[in-house]
């Protein structure tokens, strides 16, 4: 078996409302080799954003520990955990969360500007990207001038734009039709079988789950592995 | 693309916000900005009637009457002349008098201040002028000049040369040409924009033979100014008698009042327009929630959030101090070029500008653009740090 990038270890979060406790996510086990495409399905409330936002450095949890190569990253401080974030991971959301502000080009470019990259490898590497996603025409477009399918495969060039060994997914197609989706997951195949891009997806779309290489489930807080 | 572009873009989006929130700063700018330039000038003319005692102890200027035109219409009694300076020298303790007619003429075609003096007394009462090139008119010369250095250096002429003065429409276009004899320096601008000639040629050029605008006085000792000024402001109830202590006096106590006056509101208004760019930023930062937990999702420090936001209140800052200055420079302009008397008259130019004028200073201009920047920064701190603490998932939670 490949090498693990990431290994969840009891992972648990515990959430307080007054003195009530909501155990959203407990003893999660879950491990990511290079090259998967991991879903992550449950109903929604069941902890499926929890886990993805852990693995993400965005959330702490109340226990347990994310392994990336080898390192714990619950143990990393803000600062660390935000170059964790730049560098080795990228995050794609339902409602793409592009800047509205910023061209296509700009929004891909973004995370470029964040990790200090000079001006022309940037622009080398975003006109790069956004011919892999297939927007090269729609360069200097803002994102309220771009159809849905667009808009998210600008914001895959985004995620993949500071090459993360692992691509976070919330819910990709969630706001897509079926035609789109359909393209989105494509790109995902192609991204995966060319370049060995990792994913970890959370959805409840049969269109996604049926491409993946491992599925889980999440129930009450529980996960549970049902393929792979 | 860059930061300040990305910023500006922000700030575009909610054009009518922002240009408030721009307006308010702008407000306390400009008015910080006219009280500079308030201060400025009230400290410009107290130096140029320092100049203008020169060595001498008292100067006497007519009350309500700054130039021989207006003399000539209104005919009042309150008029300097030639037998008050009589009078004036055969009082107890005055060492020496000295007339002098001030008025505005056309020099080689641009306009400039004239002093009309009588050279000999001149030299006795005031001490002469600092020359720095050339010689001082003549006691008997009738037809020479000295030219301050800015209007000697303007015409580019050199010693020997003459220029053309010409009276302003009113005096039925009297004019007369002089010789150059000497270049002054005395570190006023506009006494060093303009020119000293003889008593009797400033006379014949206005239509005013007799007339003066003012009077030096020197008295025998230093402890006897007080005793003649007061004399003097006896005998002449109608004149207005200065002496250095005075003048100082006077121009410190309109400067106090000034500054209270202007500086309160100043402060007033950037303090509310602090206020605003506060509400604004805080809405700001609320409305892209979502988007600053994408950027802190995609790999952005706090401190990079932080700076966006302080950015943006800087931006709004030198909007602000910008439009601020523009408007403080052009009301000031407006108040000194068109004689706008909103403040009552001091008695301390020499004829030209009996009112206080706003003198726009770069240094000024400057401090009250950082004023209005600074005040946009302090502004934008707390909601730029509101911004840059958020926690990520809440952030991408919200809305």
């Amino acid at each position: 078996m490949a090498e693990n990038i990431v290994e969840t270890v009891k992972l648990t979060k515990v959430y307080r409302k007054g003195k009530l406790e909501i155990t959203a996510l407990r003893d999660a086990n879950l491990s990511i080799s290079k090259g998967d495409i991991v879903c992550v399905m449950g109903p929604s409330g069941s902890g499926k954003t929890t886990l993805l936002n852990m693995i993400g450095g965005l959330d702490r949890p109340t226990r347990g520990a994310v392994l990336v190569d080898g390192v714990d990253i619950t143990r990393l401080n803000e600062p660390q955990l935000a170059s964790y974030r730049l560098e080795k991971v990228g995050f794609i959301f339902q409602f793409y969360n592009l800047f509205p502000v910023l061209t296509a080009f700009e929004n891909v470019e973004l995370p470029l500007i964040l990790a200090k990259k000079p001006k022309k490898e940037r622009k080398k590497k975003v006109r790069q990207l956004l011919e892999t996603v297939g927007i090269s025409e729609r360069a200097n477009h803002k994102p309220d001038e771009l159809s849905g399918g667009e808009q998210q495969r600008i914001a895959i060039a985004r995620a993949l734009a500071n090459d993360p060994a692992l691509i976070l997914a919330d819910e990709p197609t969630g706001d897509l039709d079926s035609e789109n989706a359909t393209m989105f997951m494509n790109l995902v195949k192609d991204l995966n079988q060319n370049y060995s891009q990792t994913f970890l997806i959370v959805t409840h779309d049969p269109l996604v789950v049926q491409e993946c290489s491992q599925i889980y489930m999440i129930r009450d807080g529980k996960l549970e592995k049902s393929k792979g | 693309m860059s930061a300040i572009a990305m910023t500006w873009r922000n700030l575009s989006r909610r054009k009518l916000r922002v240009g408030l929130t721009v307006a308010g700063i702008a407000v306390g700018v400009a008015l910080i900005l006219v009280l500079l330039s308030l201060v400025a000038g009230i400290d410009a003319q107290v130096r140029a009637s320092i100049r203008a005692l020169g060595g001498a102890d008292v100067i006497v200027y007519n009350a309500t009457i700054t130039n021989p035109r207006e003399a000539f219409i209104l005919g009042s009694s309150a008029v300097l002349n030639e037998s008050t300076v009589e009078t004036v020298a055969k009082l107890p303790n005055v060492h020496a008098v000295s007339p002098q007619l001030t008025e505005v003429v056309i020099v080689n075609e641009t306009l400039a201040p004239i002093w009309g003096i009588d050279v000999r007394t001149f030299n006795e009462t005031a001490g002469g002028l600092n020359i720095i090139d050339g010689k001082m008119i003549g006691e008997n010369d009738n037809n020479t000049a000295v030219l301050g250095k800015s209007l000697f250096d303007l015409f580019n002429m050199s010693i020997g040369q003459s220029v053309f003065v010409r009276a302003r429409p009113l005096h039925h276009n009297n004019n007369v040409t002089l010789t150059v004899v000497g270049v002054y320096e005395t570190g006023v601008f506009l006494t060093d924009r303009g020119l000293y000639i003889p008593l009797t040629v400033a006379q014949n050029l206005t239509d005013s033979p007799d007339f003066v605008t003012s009077i030096l006085v020197k008295a025998d000792s230093p402890d006897n100014v007080e005793a003649v000024s007061s004399e003097i402001a006896t005998l002449f109830p109608d004149m207005r008698v200065l002496t250095l202590s005075n003048v100082v006096a006077q121009a410190s106590q309109l400067l106090n009042m000034l500054t209270m006056f202007f500086g309160t509101l100043g402060i007033v208004a950037l303090v509310a327009g602090s206020f605003g760019v506060v509400n604004t930023m805080i809405i700001s930062v609320m409305e892209r929630t979502r988007e600053i937990g994408t950027l802190k999702a995609i790999g952005a420090k706090n401190s990079t959030v932080l700076k966006i936001f302080v950015l943006e209140a800087l931006l709004l800052g030198c909007l602000g101090g910008g439009i601020g200055i523009i408007v403080g420079s052009a009301s000031s302009f407006f108040i000194s070029e068109f004689s706008v008397r909103i403040l009552p008259a001091v008695p301390v130019g020499k004829g030209i500008t009996t009112n206080v004028s706003p003198l726009l200073t770069l240094s000024n201009i400057v401090l009250s653009f950082v004023l209005g920047l600074v005040t946009g920064v302090l502004a934008g701190i707390y909601p730029a740090w509101r911004a840059a603490h958020m926690k990520p998932v809440e952030a991408l939670r919200h809305g």
